[in-house]
């Protein structure tokens, strides 16, 4: 509509303030409900983060916001990585196995994401039949505990364990 | 160099890059088009031009990042006394028509852009499959200094790349750009391109609709509940859109209005949308071929044919460049496209597209009241004009239904409820775009034009 209307007109005043009606009403009605899409999505996506922007500021290290945003998929490969030695060849465990101990995917059980969260190890994901036997390193998962495993170790067969991440294949 | 100073030296060389080819197009479109297409399409030719140094094993450094982005610029603007003319009438005064129901529409809108810029910077890259795929290529290309990373050589993960690596590189190429800016997840570019779509949506649905109703029309897109999220989350899908719906409107454009300029310009998004997306060369050559009698109605079949023609050859030639130049000459692996590739069987074609509608486009949740509204107006304005109006974006919604329904027959790894949704994204503003064109709206836009006046009807 190519029409140039007075700015500042009654009936101008007037459709801004029906604007703002319907900007408020998509936001804000009906948002505990599931009568309105628009104000649940808005208030997920924008106005959580619109309450909080404040003490999130306070996270300053990036760290901080990888572990906000994956959790356990951060926290997994961060305590892990550090803590392998040069000679070793970790097996990383099915996701079934890395979802009994989390509330969320296991995805960093997947080479790509574990390589994308702490950089490129020795690491042999599961599914790789073929190279699953080289592996000399293996992530024990108990509630709330994580440790890495090696062959001759003392307190985990290691046959007992690998058959324990083949449960639910 | 401050990486804000970096980003602002990159959007401005971007902006001259895409004004350079729009000038060089000559397409008849108003500045408030021309700038908003010209960061998308400036963004577009800075990857291709990082694409070729990458080609030519030029190490990828921060000055390169800068100097790729010099040359996009220097390129389109070398024909100088043909382009010169547009950026005269670029550079006028602007005329102002802003209503108040716009400045208030704009400052929430502008409201939800800092909120958008503000996640992607906080947030990182958080999808998996960008994580596994975008970003990790991305993020591995800076510290190694090539596309040929550790991502296909390391011999731990070569094997084990799915296809999330090989997406087309669009969307990893602009995490590269970011990234050696010093943006820690890369990713500001999302919402820039989420902005610069969204200003190009409101200008259309403003030149067709009173502002009033423009302006509904747009919150609704907008607001759109799944595509709020990917204003600032990285995934090729946001991006692809941005890329194929104005590719689609200039076309539109294009032949209603005879203009070859704008039908040029829509075949270079449209083969951005190539860029961004591998699905999208399937999508884009449907609609284009399903629009060739409306093309040959404006001109002849003859000219129609030989367009359709010129625009497959420069799409086929982008989606060679990554998929099959890049693959095959630099790759040292390859992406396991053959495996997931299904013959055409309809008993699967019908499940998915019982899918597709009912759990994906039927869901409130995911789009809002869009997909409700538009048959319903639809419906009402062919029974009160019995004709139906803007068949060109009818002619592509229909032929995105076949083309998903086409996908995710084909490719196993198409899955409907994410591949397939989020494909949706392209469906959306064309929905919007089809009701603004309806007599019905325009029917009612007239009527408060007229009131708002202080006419008689």
């Amino acid at each position: 509509m190519t029409d140039r209307l007075p700015v500042m007109s009654r009936q101008g005043v007037i459709l801004a303030i029906i604007m703002v009606g319907v900007i408020y009403a998509l936001i804000s009605v009906g948002a505990d409900s599931d009568a309105n899409p628009y104000a649940a999505s808005y208030q997920s996506r924008i106005g959580l983060y619109a309450e909080k922007r404040d003490s999130l500021n306070k996270r300053r290290q990036m760290s901080e916001r990888m572990f906000a945003r994956h959790v356990a998929n951060y926290e997994i490969p961060q305590y892990i990585a550090p803590r392998l030695r040069p000679t070793d060849t970790l097996l990383l465990p099915p996701m079934s196995y890395g979802n009994r101990y989390m509330r969320d995917k296991a995805y960093w059980t997947d080479p790509r994401f574990f390589a994308w969260m702490v950089g490129f190890r020795n690491v042999i994901p599961w599914n790789d039949v073929a190279r699953r036997s080289q592996a000399n390193a293996f992530i024990v998962l108990e509630p709330n505990m994580i440790w890495i495993a090696r062959r001759g170790s003392r307190n985990v067969n290691i046959d007992s364990l690998l058959t324990e991440y083949g449960r639910e294949q | 160099m401050n990486t804000t100073l970096s980003l602002v030296i990159t959007l401005l060389l971007q902006l001259v890059s895409g004004l350079g080819v729009i000038a060089l197009l000559r397409p008849r479109i108003t500045r408030s088009v021309a700038i908003p297409s010209a960061v998308l399409i400036g963004m577009f030719m800075h990857t291709l031009v990082l694409f070729v140094c990458a080609l030519a094993s030029v190490e990828i450094t921060r000055s390169l990042g800068m100097i790729s982005a010099v040359v996009a610029a220097v390129l389109p603007n070398l024909a100088w006394p043909r382009v010169s003319k547009s950026y005269g009438e670029w550079s006028a005064m602007p005329k102002w028509s802003l209503s108040l129901a716009d400045i208030v529409t704009l400052g929430f809108a502008s409201y939800l852009a800092y909120a958008a810029f503000w996640a992607a910077w906080y947030w990182p890259v958080t999808p998996f499959d960008a994580v596994v795929g975008i970003d990790l290529v991305a993020k591995t290309a800076v510290e190694d200094g090539t596309l040929v990373n550790r991502v296909f050589t390391d011999p731990f993960l070569s094997q084990h790349l799915s296809n999330q690596p090989f997406y087309a590189p669009f969307a990893m190429f602009m995490q590269v750009i970011y990234r050696l800016m010093g943006y820690a997840s890369g990713q500001i570019w999302v919402p820039i391109v989420a902005m610069c779509f969204m200003w190009f949506t409101w200008v259309e649905l403003r030149r067709t609709l009173h502002h009033v109703i423009a302006n509904i029309l747009w919150l609704l897109l907008l607001l759109t509940p799944e595509m709020l999220g990917y204003t600032y989350l990285v995934q090729t899908d946001y991006l692809n859109a941005a890329m194929f719906v104005p590719g689609v409107v200039l076309l539109w454009r294009a032949i209603r209005e005879d203009d070859r300029g704008s039908m040029w310009l829509s075949t270079v998004f449209f083969a951005a949308a190539c860029w961004s997306r591998t699905d999208a060369i399937i999508l884009v050559e449907l609609g284009l071929f399903a629009s060739l009698p409306l093309v040959a109605r404006a001109s002849s079949w003859k000219r129609a044919t030989q367009t359709f023609a010129v625009q497959s050859v420069i799409m086929g030639a982008v989606f060679a460049l990554w998929h099959v130049l890049y693959f095959n000459a630099y790759l040292p692996v390859r992406p396991s496209t053959s495996d997931q590739l299904l013959g055409f069987d309809l008993t699967r074609a019908l499940t998915v597209s019982t899918s597709l509608f009912t759990n994906v486009i039927a869901d409130v949740d995911y789009w809002g009241w869009v997909f409700l509204v538009f048959p319903v107006v639809l419906i009402a304005d062919t029974v009160r004009q019995r004709k139906i109006e803007s068949p060109m974006l009818l002619v592509w919604i229909g032929a995105l239904l076949v083309g998903f329904i086409v996908i995710g027959t084909i490719f196993s790894a198409a899955i409907v409820e994410q591949t397939l949704r989020r494909g949706i994204f392209k469906l959306v503003p064309l929905v919007v775009l089809a009701m603004a064109g309806t007599q019905l709206l325009q029917t009612a836009s007239r009527y408060l034009t007229n009131w708002e006046a202080g006419r008689k009807s």
